[in-house]
């Protein structure tokens, strides 16, 4: 088991004017599960990738209890890893694909079998082991790379996107499957996911990236709860947060193409200048017809731009000026596009993020 | 231009292998048509297929009344969007979407110019702006994907073929761009064909939904019909995630009986049946009709997925509200939606009753 601790690692690739990873220092303690998540090209797989040693770092230091390893080859670091692309051995079957790395290490037949059968059938893929994973679908390799990383019993776990095609379904077993293996193990775990559900449901700490930096590095319930960033706020959460970028003057906020009066309450934490208000569908109250007077809280008016229904619930995106705004509710409700409608969001509901470079980035006040 | 799409007696096999056997599947001119279905369905053969892109495969596809089955592909006037991007990688993202237009039996019907400004409309609407001069190794796999998009949109073709065009994206890009697409098509009026495994996806696209299992379909209709009369348990499992929780249940004197709750089913016969519960329609806490046992809490945000026991019975609950609230091993109240249970033939897998 160990722990893993990044110090102000940086990475640029060769011939980029950018640093795919930009000085980046983090830890984690031994046997917890760390989900690195951000969206495609934040440098999450970079990151993992030089944990594993597959790249290079430029500058810093990867420690695993507190040993130095970023110039160790990957096979002397005893880490276990799953790639998005399986690498599985086509002419092999399943069993022996996933027995591969205990074979390497000489472990005894029986135990292989005890092994190998019991991380299939906790995948969900005991029925394939006779199989060349050639004929196989893309869930089912996936899973097979998944179980093969998980048969060892390494200092550290890392998976890179281990559930991206996999259904929705599936996706939520194997989340369980893998909680449970992580709990069973006690090893020190490192998932990069960009699917906002999986960190959700599996971390015992988010770590969030986004353009080569972190952006928040906290419990799922306090990075839902608390985003430190506007980024963050928009990132986590399905849908995510809406985030209007305002204006304040006077009485009012002043957004592009729109305006709101200030909602009672929420003075005192607002700036002069521009800044960023940010709420979640799901707390945002519509009703067809234009604004009719204060409500205490914010109140938009605009037109729906389309409704999705989903099934237990509908997220209507209604234009307000030049910005879109979700709004969640679990009724089945339909609304005509280009309708208008107002929006109410509680005072409670809100929160505020500083954007003093006005790019739509804010940190919390 | 937009066309209706009839597609009859559609069958693909890989050796000997029946991947799809699909007697028929039409949109109307404009229709946003969505194929549901598991990895493995044949999802991608039957677009592939329609596309004139598997030369076994066998069928007739009809394209605004014109028969289409045997014309080449590059002549049917219709634009795939594959999941694997396929994106040419020694051009730039401008030149790889401005491709289609500058193919030599298209070249002359716009003037360069005319070309620029659908190129820049394209990547304007699909966050590509930005992103124009470089080429795909250096862009990441979303934004593969959404150029992917957007070289079969720049088309404006009669019919679209869309096979999981945005799956690989991040869940705010997903949001933001289901939206869009939608829109868009609405906006442009092509009918389209749209594969996805996501039900949620499916219901908020498509006009109408093809739910397509192991080759055959299986039921066609509009979201919310799938969602509240699925016709068989097959359809029921395959709407909705998490699972609906299927569960034995007993039909006595036109009462059915499930886990101890009782409700009417009028019209039945006495005898075995089996029991949807979805997931949403379940709550836990507080005082309920039933008594259950935390089996397992999944923390979702503003909801959480917890698995309990009841009766000896498994159920997986979508409850709204705090995530910290339930510890494994706690006793909770399971409460039952009224109207949601859905009744199946245990023998046929028929559905017998919705909505009691």
């Amino acid at each position: 088991m160990s722990r893993v601790e990044l110090r102000s690692v940086s990475k640029r690739y060769p011939k980029a004017d950018d640093l795919a990873v930009k000085q980046i220092s983090f830890e984690i303690p031994d046997g917890e599960l760390v989900v690195i998540l951000g969206p495609s090209g934040c440098g999450k797989t970079t990151t993992l990738r030089m944990l594993a040693g597959l790249e290079g770092v430029t500058s810093g230091e990867i420690l695993f209890d507190g040993k130095p390893v970023q110039d160790t080859p990957p096979a002397a670091r005893n880490i276990a890893m799953a790639f998005e692309n399986y690498g599985l051995y086509e002419q092999w079957d399943v069993f022996d694909n996933i027995a591969y790395p205990l074979r390497l290490r000489s472990v005894p037949d029986a135990q292989i079998e005890s092994s190998v059968t019991g991380i299939a059938s906790g995948l969900g893929i005991a029925d394939y082991l006779g199989q060349r994973p050639g004929a196989l679908s893309g869930g089912v390799r996936q899973r097979i790379g998944l179980a093969r990383a998980l048969v060892r019993d390494p200092s550290v776990f890392l998976l890179d996107e281990p559930m991206s095609h996999v259904d929705a379904d599936g996706r939520n077993d194997m989340r369980l499957e893998i909680r449970r293996i992580h709990e069973r193990t006690g090893a020190t775990m490192v998932i990069v996911t960009h699917d906002q559900e999986d960190a959700l449901m599996m971390a015992d700490r988010i770590l969030i990236m986004n353009e080569g930096g972190i952006e928040q590095y906290d419990t799922p319930r306090q990075i839902y709860d608390a985003p430190a960033t506007a980024f963050v706020a928009g990132f986590v959460g399905e849908p995510p947060m809406n985030i209007l970028s305002v204006s304040r003057s006077g009485d009012s906020l002043d957004g592009a193409g729109f305006a709101a009066s200030i909602p009672y309450g929420l003075d005192a934490a607002l700036v002069p200048g521009r800044q960023l208000v940010a709420f979640r569908p799901h707390l945002t109250r519509i009703v067809s017809g234009p604004a009719a007077g204060a409500a205490g809280g914010l109140v938009l008016t605009g037109q729906v731009y389309m409704v999705e229904p989903f099934g237990e619930r509908t997220i209507v995106t209604v234009q307000v000026g030049q910005t879109r705004v979700k709004v969640e509710s679990r009724a089945q409700e339909s609304y005509d596009l280009d309708s208008v409608v107002s929006l109410l969001v509680r005072t409670e509901d809100l929160h505020v993020f500083a954007d003093p470079a006005g790019s739509g980035r804010g940190e919390r006040f | 231009m937009t066309a209706e799409l009839k597609v009859s007696e559609l069958s693909v096999t890989y050796g000997d292998v029946a991947a799809v056997r699909i007697d028929e599947l039409s949109l109307d001119a404009g229709e946003f048509g969505v194929l549901l279905g598991p990895s493995g369905a044949g999802k991608t053969s039957s677009l592939k297929a329609i596309a004139g892109l598997l030369p076994g495969a066998a069928g007739a596809v009809h394209l605004g009344g014109r028969d289409i089955s045997r014309t080449a592909p590059e002549e049917r006037d219709i634009a795939m969007c594959f999941e694997s991007y396929a994106l040419y990688p020694h051009l730039t993202v401008r030149k790889n979407l401005e491709f289609p237009l500058r193919a030599p039996r298209r070249v002359r019907e716009l003037t360069a110019q005319e070309r620029r400004r659908r190129v820049d409309e394209v990547a304007d609407v699909l966050g590509l702006g930005q992103l124009l001069e470089r080429r795909p190794a250096q862009l990441s796999g979303g934004q593969r994907q959404r150029v992917s998009l957007g070289r079969a949109l720049v088309r404006r073709p009669t019919l679209l073929l869309l096979d999981e065009p945005i799956s690989h994206l991040d869940a705010k890009l997903r949001n933001g761009m289901r939206a869009e697409l939608k829109r868009m098509q609405r906006d442009m009026g092509v009918t389209t064909l749209f594969a996805t495994p996501d039900q949620g996806e499916a219901f908020a696209l498509g006009d109408r939904v093809f739910v397509l299992d192991a080759g055959e379909l299986r039921q066609v209709g509009e979201p919310t019909e799938l969602y509240l009369r699925p016709s068989n348990v097959r359809v029921a499992e395959l709407l909705g995630a998490p699972r609906i929780n299927l569960v034995d249940g007993e039909v006595r004197g036109q009462r059915v009986t499930v886990l101890g709750l009782e409700r009417p089913a009028e019209g039945l016969r006495d005898g075995p049946v089996l029991v949807g519960l979805r997931p949403a329609d379940l709550t836990v806490g507080g005082h309920r009709e039933l008594e259950a046992a935390v089996v397992a809490v999944q923390p979702l945000g503003n909801a959480a997925i917890v698995t309990v026991k009841v009766s000896g019975q498994t159920l997986r609950v979508l409850t709204q509200g705090a995530f910290d609230e339930w510890q494994v091993g706690d006793a909770v109240g399971l409460g039952v939606r009224s109207g949601s249970l859905l009744l199946f033939d245990p023998v046929t897998t028929m559905c017998v009753k919705a909505g009691i």
